[in-house]
């Protein structure tokens, strides 16, 4: 008899599999759901654009509608990663130019997309719809344009955080002329100035448009005039906030602020001045997000502003909050799910910011539904670990960033084992952790004896000994994704744990103590890892126990990378010949 | 598969760190592994300087340091920017790559703030502050002083100038004498003044942690670069004047 289902149906069953994840456990069932499934996965997701080969993926999803890419390793973020390390989009938008002319949407994070890479995208996918581009560097406003004026059914362009040979803003004008399908547009990471009446016409003639991040050489007193024409829209990043306005152009932007009846999303704010606090008033009973990275103004305008966001489920705010502005937050915005606060280098001899662990046990007394965090303070206590802990089991992403290394509890000293172990414990949903300040190996202990959910797991400058990577690889099942740097270990626990390597996306260490021998053993040890070595100031000769500067260890179907820079070094597999340089792009 | 590793491998692992016999590949379990910790515990804590440090115990090189360029770019200050004034050896350098984390846009941002001239927070940049000196862990370096007392990485202090409004900020680790330090604050603060160098007559005073005001020389030199909190300097021909500082 024959038990298969029709592949119809299956095919039908299928398509309610929007998770990735689900999708990659049906795959492994048997080949007929394999093929079934890979048939029918509309978003491809993957994580390390090296674990694959480009022509693999375009082979194997034959009705891919989007492609979403990671390149480099996340501590790049930091600038641990040397300029021209890879993450090169071109391989991969030319293999799908080629492959799937279908394909409606890409996002990349972390990698290198040249003009070239855009021409492309731009020449090839007539139904193209979508670009976010996240950290990407490479390109210039020349390739913006392209998409621009070639994409006609363009809905998203999307520049977060890029770095962009910015030649000025005629890019803008080259959409097109009669109407546009815009539904979202962010330059806010721009540099140079877009003329207003480009600016206006664009949005005049973009009905959808939904989301506009404006970049902060748009002017205060130009706002209104935009926000008249887009009275629809639910996300808004504005320009610069402190420019000087008259009472008239207040009570304008005011007005035209008013009238965004849908507006959920509030960001940009850059240097907001006190005084134009009023002016937000309306919007900001209804906002959901709100990001005032940018907005410098002191803790009693934030309270003024937060006390009126009732609904905010994220907030993103500088350490000028304060612990009393947090407090204030913690009574208002009972709906707060994502709360990070960043540091804004303001002078602690002047005793004008007081962020202390405080701020955050408020925090997470109040709001409770928080369950994403990232904080950066002086110091923290032990103490106030263990009530954020007790306070938010519902943690799913913690990441503290005590900024002074080593720091210890100041009230006890003590290390701050103690208070991560609370928050392992009791946070069993715990995905993502960053932990900071002093640290000693019994801390890693505990989070590979609680954190069973575990995905990915930042450490810098903790530990005292191979056993801290120990308990981590052995104990965190789920784990995907570990970065480590200045810790004071390294070979043993590897080599121990190299199976491990092979069920994570990456690991990277940089500063630790890893031997070059160890990583040649690891490499012939395990057929499916990259084991790359990177060394600005590689040694002449590298006898066995010499260090190496940093390591990025991954799993890949893809054999070693054929683009590695001169600074990067993959461990060749076969023991005589050492490292590999494959040819250099 | 057993792996006989030694743990040692590294230059930078010193065996002394594991006198306790620990080894990972006998696979001690849990419990006698926590009085090894301990001791490692203790250790450690001996390293940071918490407890007094033998002179000739090895600290692991925090590798990876190097000046983090982005504050200087902008910045005129030429103490900052003449390598040839600054005394230092790689150890004593104070900025860590890449930390605190946080992404370039917004460390661009800030550097952008603290460098212009009417901003509230018009400062260098640096977050190292003098007054928190018994909360914060010093990292303990190899000691080429007589001292043996862990000592500051770096230690930024307000310099104000009479008639100057902007104060500025140096790093008195990077000298090793009051008249090394003088000379090179007459020439930044000259560089922003009209004045004339060799025609004015400055006056220094320093205020140390308890408040007291001291004049050049008052204190040797390497108690004064431990404690001082505050510099002031005037100008002309006038008596010293103390400034009061909010």
């Amino acid at each position: 008899m024959d038990r298969r289902f029709p592949f119809k149906v299956l095919e039908h069953i299928f398509s309610f599999l929007d998770v990735n994840e689900d999708r990659n456990s049906v795959s492994m069932v048997c080949k007929s759901w394999f093929e079934t499934e890979r048939r029918t996965r509309k978003r491809v997701f993957v994580g390390n654009c090296y674990a694959v080969s480009p022509l693999k993926v375009a082979r194997r999803f034959p009705k891919m509608r989007s492609l979403t890419l990671k390149g480099k390793p996340h501590f790049a973020d930091y600038n641990l990663v040397p300029d021209g390390w890879g993450g090169y989009a071109w391989p991969w938008i030319e293999a799908m130019a080629a492959r799937r002319p279908l394909l409606e949407e890409i996002r990349l994070k972390r990698m290198v997309v040249t003009d070239e890479c855009l021409e492309k995208i731009a020449a090839s996918f007539r139904d193209f719809k979508s670009l976010v581009l996240t950290s990407c560097e490479g390109f210039s406003t020349d390739g913006i344009a392209a998409v621009a004026s070639t994409c006609r059914k363009l809905r998203d362009l999307e520049l977060r955080e890029c770095i962009v040979d910015d030649l000025g803003g005629d890019w803008l004008t080259y959409f097109p002329e009669t109407s546009t399908s815009l539904a979202s547009l962010d330059f806010s990471c721009l540099d140079s100035e877009v003329k207003l009446s480009d600016l206006e016409r664009l949005l005049s003639r973009s009905p959808n448009l939904k989301s506009l991040k404006l970049n902060r050489s748009v002017t205060l007193d130009v706002l209104a005039s935009l926000l008249r024409r887009a009275p629809q829209l639910v996300e808004l990043g504005t320009g610069s906030f402190s420019d000087e306005l008259d009472p008239e152009e207040i009570s304008k932007l005011t007005k035209a602020l008013s009238e965004l009846k849908q507006l959920k999303s509030l960001s940009g704010l850059w240097d907001l001045l006190p005084e134009y606090i009023p002016v937000l008033y309306s919007v900001c009973p209804r906002l959901t997000s709100l990001n005032l990275s940018y907005a410098t103004v002191q803790m009693p305008d934030l309270i003024d502003l937060l006390s009126r966001c009732s609904k905010l489920q994220k907030l993103w705010v500088m350490d000028l909050i304060e612990d009393k502005g947090l407090k204030t937050v913690a009574l208002c915005c009972k709906e707060l799910r994502e709360l990070r606060v960043f540091p804004s280098g303001a002078d602690l001899d002047e005793t004008d910011v007081t962020l202390t662990e405080q701020g955050l046990v408020s925090v997470s007394e109040g709001c409770q539904k928080l369950e994403s965090v990232l904080y950066f303070c002086v110091q923290f206590t032990n103490a106030a670990l263990v009530s954020i802990a007790k306070n938010r089991p519902n943690f799913r992403c913690f990441r503290l960033c005590v900024m002074e290394p080593f720091a210890p509890d100041y009230r006890t000293q003590q290390p701050l084992d103690e208070g991560f172990k609370a928050i392992v414990e009791r946070c069993k949903d715990l995905r993502r952790l960053s932990v900071s300040g002093l640290l000693t190996d019994k801390a890693f202990e505990y989070i590979g004896v609680h954190a069973k959910k575990l995905r990915m797991l930042s450490i810098a400058f903790a530990g005292d000994s191979d056993l801290m990577l120990h308990h981590l690889l052995s104990g965190c099942e789920r784990l995907k994704k570990l970065e480590i740097r200045d810790c004071p270990f390294g070979d043993t626990a590897l080599l121990e744990n190299a199976a491990k390597l092979e069920t994570m996306r990456s690991l990277w260490m940089s500063s630790c103590f890893v031997s070059f021998g160890a990583c040649k053993q690891l490499s012939q040890k395990m057929p499916r890892l990259n084991v790359e070595v990177i060394d600005e100031h590689p040694p002449k000769t590298r006898p066995d126990s010499s260090p190496v500067e940093r390591i990025y260890i991954y799993r890949t179907v893809a054999g070693p990378r054929q683009d590695t820079p001169e600074f990067v070094w993959t461990i060749h597999k076969n023991p005589e010949v050492g490292v590999s340089r494959l040819s250099i792009r | 598969m057993e792996l006989d590793l030694d743990l040692s491998l590294s230059p930078h692992t010193n065996s002394s760190h594991f006198e306790s016999g620990f080894d990972l590949n006998k696979h001690c379990p849990i419990e006698s592994v926590a009085s090894c910790l301990d001791t490692k515990h203790s250790r450690f804590q001996t390293m940071l300087g918490l407890v007094n440090i033998e002179e000739k115990f090895y600290v692991p090189k925090l590798r990876s340091f190097s000046l983090n360029s982005q504050p200087n770019e902008e910045d005129e200050d030429p103490l900052e920017s003449e390598p040839s004034s600054i005394v230092f050896d790689e150890e004593e350098n104070s900025e860590i790559f890449g930390q605190p984390p946080v992404k370039s846009c917004m460390t661009k941002y800030h550097n952008y703030r603290h460098h212009s001239r009417n901003h509230p927070y018009h400062h260098h940049g640096r977050r190292i502050n003098a007054s928190n000196l018994t909360t914060t862990i010093e990292r303990v370096r190899p000691s080429s002083s007589s001292s043996t007392t862990p000592s500051r990485s770096s230690l930024y202090v307000k310099v104000k100038m009479d008639g100057v409004a902007i104060a500025r900020k140096v790093d008195i680790k990077l000298f090793n004498s009051y008249e090394s330090l003088t000379n090179s604050l007459i020439t930044m603060f000259s560089q922003y003044q009209d004045c004339d160098r060799e025609d004015t007559n400055y006056k220094f005073t320093f205020q140390g942690k308890e408040g007291d005001w001291l004049l050049p020389g008052d204190v040797q030199w390497t108690i004064f670069a431990e404690s001082v909190h505050r510099i002031s300097i005037t100008r002309d021909l006038s008596v010293c004047v103390y400034n009061t500082f909010i």
